[in-house]
């Protein structure tokens, strides 16, 4: 009985010295839940006021990468953000979740975005929350570095309006205020010529890739789908699942980018291609 | 005319099956209400019957029908062996769920192999899972349907007998599937149950669910709640 109990201490202790795996955010909300969160968010977002950036012309190019799982000092994350800034044509960058590995990781990868935001074109990069950034409360960490996790921005051309659309995934589901605001914000659709929806969870679950990983709850997957391809939804952009995965449902494109975590086999970032047609071209690391 | 076509069924089943099939059928009628992310509140009402052609095997059919244009249909089927006091166990289902208003229509099939013993049951399993999009000729078309080829389905029930005569039952359960679902690995369904045998063939049941997401793998987060009450006849 004394062995069974120092055992149970020794595995608790251990877990609680965990700085990558939040032993109480696996299992119940470590930050707010995702309804305060996009309450937050949104309330952000309306404060800041609607977010257009200019292309000087109808094609431009959007970089993308996500999972980026800072743990030390982040060399993909930093090529990306310098291959961005020197590209002419780089409008701006997302980054889609995952961006801290272990507590207090945010501010590193904030950091790295930062010291290079004066450099080259000075495109913006935005983010949105990924399940580890909201381990060990770091949502508020998050709001400081980062900002909003649910908000859109267009891309104005000379002739042409383009609509991106951040969501907040990391908590395994959208929530009920999230979907209503999207569904709100589609209404516009028509008066943009593409529309990129950008979340952390993949969607679905194709291969044993994810076999361990999570995903949303089924009724909800199903509502999204519905939601994108009513409106015509052109591209939905999702990490998480740190392999790349590409197919089409109901019209709308779905696609999985890899990781771009230092240390891993399979990193690569996308360039978006942004003209007449989306084209992704995608830069192995 | 329904009216008169659905006494007349009645009328048969009741004459025939007590006879033909004494204590080997049962039908569960439930109604569910509950609240979730993504239809808010909902409610539902199921039926299921189950035929026992010998103590080992259990063969089950059941529908159910909710708002927000949910149907469901599940097929299942159990065989069972003893050893000693230990209960090994084989289990197939089979299961339809149509989400009219979101033009989908789902098509699961789960495999599970389960242990009893002393109120202990535990399952293992692996599931597949068909969205096709009721739009489009999806037997025609690549982007109609998409496959989810592996799901790792589990189960672990607890249950026990009180009172001087064993009429009351307590349950505790964690799965991720259950009569109407079959969901994803890390999606898991915490329920609590009691139940009333309020005589031979009548018996009484109220489930609480609670189905929260993100948990073991994301980041967990509250989505959805639902409570259900049961009748279950036996013949």
């Amino acid at each position: 009985m004394v062995r069974r109990i120092v055992i149970g201490f020794v595995v608790a202790a251990l877990a609680a010295a965990c700085d990558r795996f939040d032993m109480v955010g696996l299992v119940a909300p470590a930050s707010a839940d995702v309804e305060a969160r996009v309450g937050e968010s949104i309330s952000m977002f309306e404060a800041s006021g609607p977010r257009v950036l200019t292309a000087p012309a109808n094609g431009y190019r959007m970089y993308i990468c996500t999972d980026i799982h800072t743990d030390e000092y982040p060399h993909r994350f930093e090529a990306f953000v310098r291959s961005m800034r020197s590209d002419g044509q780089a409008v701006g960058g997302l980054l889609l979740g995952d961006i801290a590995n272990r507590k207090g990781s945010l501010g590193i990868a904030a950091a790295v975005a930062d010291t290079t935001a004066a450099t080259g074109n000075g495109a913006p990069l935005m983010a949105i929350v990924g399940n580890h950034d909201l381990f060990f409360g770091q949502w508020d960490d998050f709001k400081r570095y980062f900002g909003s996790s649910t908000y859109c921005f267009t891309v104005s051309t000379p002739g042409f309006s383009d609509l991106y659309i951040m969501l907040d995934s990391g908590g395994g589901c959208h929530g009920r205020r999230q979907m209503d605001w999207l569904k709100t914000l589609l209404r516009r659709r028509g008066d943009y010529r593409h529309c990129v929806v950008c979340t952390h969870v993949n969607l679905f679950r194709t291969d044993l890739s994810q076999f361990v990983s999570g995903n949303l709850p089924l009724e909800e997957t199903y509502q999204l789908m519905e939601l994108l391809s009513e409106n015509g939804v052109s591209l939905v952009l999702q990490g998480h699942d740190h392999h790349r995965e590409d197919v089409v449902f109901g019209g709308v494109r779905y696609l999985t980018l890899d990781c771009l975590k230092d240390g891993t086999d399979n990193a690569s970032y996308l360039v978006l291609e942004v003209g007449d047609r989306l084209l992704c071209d995608f830069k192995e690391q | 005319m329904v009216r008169k076509r659905a006494s007349i069924v009645l009328s048969v089943l009741a004459f025939l099956l007590p006879a033909a099939q004494a204590q080997r059928l049962s039908l569960d009628l439930r109604t569910t209400a509950g609240h979730n992310y993504a239809q808010g509140g909902y409610a539902s009402v199921g039926a299921l019957g189950c035929y026992r052609p010998d103590s080992a095997v259990a063969v089950r059919f059941g529908v159910q029908c909710g708002t927000g244009a949910v149907m469901a249909y599940t097929a299942d089927w159990t065989a069972a062996m003893r050893l000693g006091s230990v209960k090994l166990q084989l289990v197939s289902k089979g299961l339809w769920r149509r989400f009219a208003g979101w033009h989908i229509d789902e098509f699961s099939g789960l495999v599970a192999i389960g242990i009893g013993w002393r109120g202990w049951d535990v399952h293992v399993g692996l599931a597949s899972r068909m969205m096709a999009d009721s739009r489009t000729a999806w037997l025609d078309e690549r982007t109609g349907w998409l496959s989810e080829p592996f799901n790792l389905m589990y189960e672990l029930r607890y249950k026990a007998w009180f009172g001087t005569r064993r009429r009351w039952l307590g349950e505790l359960a964690v799965a991720n599937y259950d009569d109407f679902v079959i969901d994803r690995a890390y999606q898991p369904l915490f329920s609590c149950s009691a139940g009333w045998l309020v005589s031979e063939k009548v018996e009484l049941a109220a489930r609480a669910v609670l189905h929260p997401t993100g948990m073991l793998s994301l980041s967990a987060n509250y989505y959805e709640a639902w409570f259900n009450i049961q009748m279950i006849l036996k013949w």
